[in-house]
């Protein structure tokens, strides 16, 4: 198992919206294996933007940003060196 | 318009009066339409949407559109049978694999085979997207047991579009979509088939069991979702919206023409605020189905997917708009008529019949799962996008 980029306040976030995942996300596979579905897809982003404090702009709300946990932390961590 | 296209709307308009002879019957005695879905088979109709390569006429979702809105004038079960099996014609075409599309698609546009659609599952409440029965790899062979409580038309079909769960060990979101011949099939027919409305459809539930080749998968083991995203459901609202439209658009044309006929007599203000409030009903479908269509097409021609939430929500709306308004404008259209010719069922204007045929319009695939989830992606569209004007 290889170390994760992100850090654990980001991994606990994603993890409760992956229904089917065991264990540590993998960076490559994809969300909606994991169970995501568009409902999910929601809650996730209230609850990444209300506990990271950042605003995710509509343009990030794209299928491409929520493919695999490591599009959707470049996009994560983007926004938080911004912020 | 391609030769192949043109004699297609040619054959559509010159079966109309097939389907509007025997919509009566159809709906009296709750029996699949045979009469009118052989019109169409002989009319190449059915293969509307297959390749001009493979024997079809090349049409696209707009032609679709247009047919269905024709047919649905005369008949919604033959028009709503029609459009289901087009919607299954388009999955296969642009999800099938090189073998099945050579094999199945010149029978399609022959009229040999009609389609069928297999989505519905107990206990799975309406959700498309999940599957509970799995196919069972046996040797080269997948083998499919399985119950559906609605399959339009089944019990006329020679193959089936079928979701099943993608293995036993698989979650209930990976589904699998199949084609099985019907002589692939054991088939049982469960339950009876007495609706209120749409009782041509003949939908009453069945028992799949079988097996078939691993080149009969449609997409992606699994891997259901994006044919559903791309093609089933975008296929879907488009043609039935159509089917529903082009029936209450010959209702208030009908009424209209009972109310001219009253002569010189003045028209009351009450009668003249319905028929406005039917038309204005009647023209929103008609442009909203219109621009989505557009939408649609645009994202196809662009090669681009359809998943984007936008797009998503201009689909789910036009479903709800379309089956609500549509409904909506021929009840107040029956009010209009009155009892005599309203709600009589051997009336000389088929209000009543369109009426009930209409109340299923929410109920085909639930409007409440369609606003939920509506709803929730709303959220994650603050900037409230109309169809994207680069695109069109």
């Amino acid at each position: 198992m290889s170390e994760t980029p992100w850090p654990a306040a980001f991994a606990d976030i994603l993890a409760r919206h992956l229904p089917l995942a065991e264990g540590p996300v993998p960076g490559d596979a994809a969300l909606s294996d994991l169970g995501l579905d568009s409902l999910g897809t929601v809650s996730l982003v209230m609850e990444l933007e209300d506990s990271l404090d950042i605003a995710i702009p509509d343009e990030l709300l794209v299928a491409e940003t929520f493919h695999t946990a490591a599009t959707l932390w470049a996009a994560t961590s983007d926004l938080l060196a911004r912020a | 318009m391609e030769e192949e296209l043109a004699s297609a709307y040619d054959a559509a308009r010159a079966v109309l009066p097939v389907l509007e002879d025997q919509a009566a019957d159809t709906d009296r005695s709750a029996e699949f339409p045979v009469k009118a879905v052989d019109a169409l088979r002989a009319a190449g109709l059915m293969g509307l949407l297959v390749p001009v390569e493979h024997g079809g006429s090349g049409g696209d979702l707009g032609d679709l559109v247009a047919i269905a809105g024709l047919f649905g004038s005369r008949c919604v079960s033959t028009a709503l049978i029609w459009a289901m099996h087009c919607q299954q014609v388009d999955c296969v075409v642009r999800f099938g694999g090189e073998r099945l599309r050579a094999g199945l698609l010149p029978r399609i546009a022959a009229g040999e085979v009609y389609l069928a659609s297999v989505t519905t599952e107990a206990g799975k409440g309406g959700h498309l997207l999940s599957g509970d029965a799995a196919l069972v790899g046996d040797g080269d062979q997948l083998r499919i047991d399985r119950q559906a409580p609605i399959v339009t038309g089944g019990g006329h079909a020679e193959g089936f579009l079928v979701t099943m769960r993608e293995s036993p060990d698989a979650d209930d979101h990976r589904v699998t979509l199949c084609y099985a011949e019907r002589d692939q099939l054991t088939l049982e027919t469960t339950g009876e088939w007495d609706p209120l409305g749409m009782r041509g459809t003949a939908s009453a539930g069945m028992r799949l069991r079988g097996a078939v080749p691993p080149h009969q998968v449609v997409g992606e083991p699994g891997g259901f979702r994006a044919v559903a995203v791309e093609s089933m459901i975008p296929a879907g609202h488009l043609g039935w919206s159509a089917v529903w439209l082009g029936a209450a658009r010959r209702v208030l044309s009908d009424v209209l023409g009972m109310v001219r006929a009253r002569g010189a007599e003045k028209v009351s203000d009450l009668t003249a605020d319905r028929l406005a409030r039917a038309r204005i009903d009647v023209e929103l479908v008609a442009s909203y189905l219109a621009s989505v269509r557009d939408e649609v097409l645009a994202h196809r021609r662009a090669g681009t997917s359809l998943a984007g939430m936008p797009t998503q929500i201009h689909l789910n709306n036009l479903k709800v708009a379309a089956s609500e308004l549509t409904f909506r404008a021929v009840d107040g259209l029956m009010q209009v008529a009155g009892l005599a010719k309203g709600y009589l069922r051997d009336s000389p204007i088929p209000v009543e019949r369109v009426f009930r045929d209409l109340r299923s319009a929410a109920l085909n695939y639930g409007n409440d799962r369609l606003t939920t989830m509506t709803g929730a992606l709303a959220l994650l569209d603050r900037d409230v996008t109309f169809a994207p004007a680069g695109l069109l």
